[in-house]
């Protein structure tokens, strides 16, 4: 089951798995399992939400909604994400 | 519903709370200082045990509000939302919606809140704020929140949600009086706070959602939250629903989605869309982008080699600490209980009784026992790792090379703590929420090389090896081999569970790491009593039993020789051991083998113990291998070939390596997974893997002339 949120693609949209360490983005669309999706919106990865990525060595670390969650490089692919700040 | 104590609890009489008693139920995000707040409030007046039928760990307490009334505590799992994604947060989920029978609806709610970050904590915090139970909100870690100068305004929560605020900070029992007269207050009532649903998706919800509710309406569930969650509910093991109620919540949650595409998203957007409007009125964010203490010990612990590094240096001083600081210890018990049994030989008069006291009861116990200042150690550094906030970075860090064998992060805790004993190893697999990623944990635990294999090793190595005449490295490469055979065990075994036993999908590492924090010893030092205590009872009894029966079975039926060999070789025992003869004669072992492996069933450790006995050498001792080590190299077959040739002994140490013979891993692994199926296929597979590889030892061994 595939819980892909009604939005168009995007051109600018990237996994989060490709953001760099730093940057900070927009949580476009999830793809994937609608379990693992749904447990992504809980944890604060709803559409709409800021993302900042801290590490990205494969797993990816992030800030979002106020604490820190862990990744793993599988899950973090499937997170679509607008950058919202421009590449330093 | 009966509001009495559970008969799954068990615990002390001091624990027993009047029926009338007012149930609370704790509830909030984990990592947000739950467990703090229900010590607080109960002290040491908690049981601990677990919900039948699933292995969710249930806490109650007793505690008490500001004038002294009796509160019933119920400590529930912690989880980021009602709609259950594993067994614990279905526990949640069943307890306050009042469809368990073991446990009471709770009359009224406390629900923790990590000030730090309110509004992830905040989504669960409303879920419960609509079931109409009065709640309580904690507040709590109030400081972390001004170190990072957040500015909460817990008048404008209050208003805003409809329920007492109670800014606390726990671990300094900030907050604490308040929250008691909180929850001593008369005019508790239910918040009126709701989630405006967008009125489209509303009418979707209630044209689907009624008929569940009607067709519920003969049953105890009736509340539309409850068809809602159930709704959501994704793996049918958890939700409690019969065959014909699962096919019904199918069709519902099939024609809602044709209905209305999207709307499990469209209630989590919802939901957090109002959140963030409470937020915006109640909390001022600092802009500052200063990275944090967590931040910058982040950058360390989890990074692409200094993390390695130090989890490696952890692992290593837990190592040490376990097998080196552990022996004094562990040497005062082994002497206090053969004192014991001294003591008894002198006061009991020679016969069958006091052979069982001293070599059934005493030794069996002692046997047990002796392991505690190990787990102690496990359970402590277990506790630290958790209460500061480094075991999530662990299971992060593990995730990459876990997965690769099917496995997840989770799991390395439990692997790792099986190294000094499969069965607190096997309790701490609860952790994982994945029941496949689970069960492959427990299957393989067994085959790290555990404490109690190292006197088995021990004597081999010292049978194979003569100490006079090998340096100490080529003894300790043989050790080192057997754990890497054992290791390997682990990781190929995992592999092929995944591969071919348990098909589906490993859930994917999506993982809170919390802030660092200080740990507080009261803490740790309380879930050491608690673990510890379960393992004696679980352990300690059954081994009691099976030393009870091996004795029996290596006394009875008396035979006229006063010679102690002469005598286990006609018991049943030696008996059963000549019976298994044939089986094991291709490993190149004898009866007496036969008889050693069949008591070392109950432990591994026994083998060394009937080797003592059945080759008539006083104990004296793991610490002392010379005498026996000295017989077994004298021991002859009826041909005059020595029994103990190097390939039987390294036969042995392999057979040791992956079989199972534990009766203590054994009970926990079916209370574990509630069935017999799982430890008895564990038991075959292991056991199985035993006899081919020492056969194979052998036999090859014994064609290249060995």
């Amino acid at each position: 089951m595939s819980c892909a949120h009604q939005n168009p693609p995007s051109p600018c949209s990237v996994s989060l798995g490709e953001l760099p360490k730093g940057r900070v983005a927009r949580v476009f669309r999830l793809e994937g399992e609608a379990v693992a999706c749904q447990r992504l919106r809980e944890m604060g990865f709803c559409e709409m939400a800021e993302v900042k990525v801290l590490t990205n060595q494969g797993p990816v670390v992030c800030q979002v909604c106020g604490s820190k969650v862990g990744l793993s490089k599988e899950i973090a692919d499937a997170v679509y994400v607008e950058p919202v700040e421009p590449v330093a | 519903m009966s509001a009495g104590p559970s008969p799954s609890t068990s615990g002390a009489a001091t624990t027993d709370v009047p029926a009338a008693a007012k149930v609370f139920a704790l509830v909030g995000n984990p990592n947000c200082g739950k467990t703090t707040i229900f010590n607080a409030l109960t002290g040491l007046r908690q049981k601990v045990g677990n919900y039948p039928g699933v292995t969710v760990e249930r806490k109650e307490g007793t505690a008490f509000g500001q004038h002294g009334e009796n509160f019933r505590l119920i400590d529930l799992p912690g989880a980021y939302s009602l709609s259950a994604r594993s067994p614990d947060e279905a526990v949640l989920r069943d307890v306050l919606l009042g469809r368990r029978a073991d446990t009471p609806k709770p009359d009224a709610v406390i629900c923790v809140v990590d000030a730090s970050n309110p509004e992830r904590n905040l989504y669960l915090a409303t879920q419960i704020l609509e079931l109409g139970i009065p709640t309580i909100i904690a507040l709590n870690m109030i400081d972390v929140a001004e170190s990072r100068d957040v500015v909460l305004d817990a008048k404008v929560l209050a208003a805003k949600l409809d329920a007492p605020v109670i800014p606390m900070q726990a671990n300094a029992r900030v907050g604490l009086i308040e929250l008691k007269m909180a929850m001593t207050r008369d005019d508790l009532s239910a918040s009126t706070y709701r989630t405006t649903i967008p009125s489209e998706l509303e009418a979707a919800l209630i044209k689907h959602v009624p008929a569940l509710e009607k067709w519920d309406g003969e049953t105890r569930r009736s509340h539309k939250w409850e068809a809602l969650y159930l709704l959501g509910e994704h793996d049918p093991a958890h939700s409690g629903l019969s065959e014909s109620e699962r096919t019904r919540y199918r069709d519902a949650r099939r024609k809602l989605e044709e209905g209305f595409s999207g709307w499990e998203e469209t209630l989590v957007a919802t939901r957090y869309d109002s959140i963030h409007a409470i937020c915006k009125e109640a909390i001022t964010h600092p802009h500052s982008d200063q990275p944090t203490l967590t931040d910058r010990l982040d950058s360390f612990l989890l990074h692409r080699f200094w993390g390695w590094a130090t989890l490696l240096t952890v692992m290593t001083v837990l190592f040490s600490l376990i097998f080196s600081y552990a022996d004094m210890p562990m040497g005062w018990i082994e002497s206090g209980f053969e004192a014991l049994s001294g003591w008894v030989r002198t006061v009991m008069p020679p016969g069958d009784l006091r052979d069982l006291i001293t070599d059934g009861v005493i030794a069996g116990v002692g046997g047990v026992v002796i392991f505690l200042p190990q787990i102690l150690i496990l359970f402590f550094f277990i506790g630290l790792m958790e209460d500061t906030g480094y075991m999530a970075r662990i299971a992060f860090i593990m995730d990459r090379l876990m997965s690769k064998v099917g496995l997840n992060g989770k799991s390395f805790i439990p692997l790792l703590s099986s190294y000094a004993c499969a069965v607190p190893g096997i309790m701490a697999a609860r952790t994982i929420e994945s029941p496949k990623d689970r069960l492959i944990t427990i299957l393989v635990a067994p085959l790290t090389s555990c404490s109690a294999r190292l006197p088995v090793y021990l004597l081999m190595i010292a049978t194979l090896v003569p100490s006079e005449k090998v340096p100490v490295l080529t003894k300790v490469s043989f050790m080192l081999g057997l754990y890497v055979l054992g290791t390997l065990g682990v990781f190929v075994f995992a592999w092929l569970f995944n591969r071919f036993l348990l098909r589906g999908k490993s859930t994917p590492m999506i993982l809170e790491l919390p802030s660092y924090k200080a740990p507080t010893f009261k803490a740790i030092l309380l879930h050491m009593w608690e673990r510890t205590r379960i393992f004696i009872r679980r352990a300690g009894t059954i081994i009691l039993g099976i030393s009870i029966l091996l004795w029996f079975l290596a006394t009875y039926p008396k035979h006229e020789s006063d010679d102690t060999g002469t005598q286990i070789e006609h018991s049943f025992a030696g008996r059963m051991g000549k019976t298994i003869e044939p089986a094991i004669r291709p490993l190149g072992y004898n009866w007496e083998m036969g008889v050693s492996l069949i008591a070392s069933f109950a432990a591994r450790e026994v083998f060394v113990s009937a080797m003592s006995v059945i080759y008539n050498v006083e104990d004296t001792g793991d610490e002392d291998l010379q005498p026996l080590r000295q017989r077994l190299l004298a021991a002859n077959h009826h041909d005059g070939r020595p029994v103990f040739t190097p390939l039987v002994c390294l036969s042995v140490m392999v057979f040791y390596v992956f079989a199972m013979q534990c009766m203590s891993t054994v009970a926990v692994v079916k209370r574990e997974t509630n069935s017999w199926r799982w430890p008895l296929f564990q038991f075959v597979y292991m056991t199985a893997t035993a006899y081919l590889a020492a056969l194979a030892v052998y036999q090859i061994g014994s064609r290249l002339g060995y």
